[in-house]
């Protein structure tokens, strides 16, 4: 399995500053938890059209930053809400938030390799 | 080096509004901010004028694509120079993107947030010397 984060992406979409490097990935740590606790609340509702605009934002932030297998699960989403089609939107969930965990974990030792923070 | 300018930035994702607000605002940018196409409209049409907007195209409420066609009709804020901040990588989203008056399109899967600030510079170079 890749890496969950791309480091190479993520450098790229930095500013080129090792400040700027630690400030992008503390932001993108604590957003996408959030969007994404947003996306799991949204599922159950069956609103397709809200479904597509949720997973569509959060993808969006994991394609900036490298998150490259999470942002797939989550244009996967934002493709079934497209076409109404959430039968699966449940499993798809499940297999966001394994991905979610994975990527998180792989920041949180990025950031810790990085060095103190403030 | 310190830059100068006012950004209006109209962009739905939270994570990416304030990577690029930060960005921007260490370079010397003012930056205001919006959360949807409606209020992104609104501030434009606000005094003063932003220097530069970046746009999202998939938002709540006006798309990017509707604001930009009314930022472009609008005598006011016709001359403001937009750049769009897209998930698309569609040859056709940047097509009428560009049709309708961007001066840039950058898909976020391959933004540059150092290359963002540095266009953001240079479009507001041009514009004060046309001025």
């Amino acid at each position: 399995m890749p890496p969950a984060i791309d480091l190479e992406r993520l450098a790229e979409f930095s500013d080129g500053t090792d400040e700027g490097l630690r400030t992008l990935v503390r932001i993108f740590l604590e957003d996408i938890s959030q969007m994404i606790g947003e996306l799991r609340a949204a599922v159950p509702r069956g609103d397709a059209a809200e479904i597509r605009l949720l997973a569509h934002r959060s993808a969006g932030s994991c394609g900036a930053c490298g998150a490259a297998r999470l942002g797939e699960l989550l244009e996967g989403l934002e493709e079934a809400g497209r076409n109404s089609r959430l039968e699966k939107s449940g499993e798809m969930m499940t297999a966001i938030d394994t991905e979610l965990d994975r990527v998180t974990l792989f920041l949180q030792t990025y950031l810790a390799s990085l060095g103190k923070t403030e | 080096m310190t830059a100068t300018g006012r950004i209006l930035l109209v962009e739905d994702d939270r994570f990416l509004r304030r990577a690029s607000e930060a960005s921007l605002r260490q370079r010397g940018f003012e930056v205001i901010t919006a959360i949807d196409g409606e209020e992104g409209l609104r501030l434009a049409r606000e005094a003063p004028p932003p220097d530069v907007i970046l746009l999202d195209l998939l938002m709540p409420k006006l798309s990017g694509i509707e604001v930009l066609r009314a930022l472009k009709a609008d005598e006011a804020t016709t001359g403001i120079p937009v750049v769009i901040l897209s998930n698309s990588s569609r040859a056709e989203d940047k097509r009428e993107a560009t049709m309708l008056g961007a001066v840039g399109y950058y898909v976020k899967a391959n933004l540059s947030l150092k290359a963002l600030a540095a266009h953001v510079s240079a479009l507001i170079e041009e514009h004060a010397s046309r001025d």
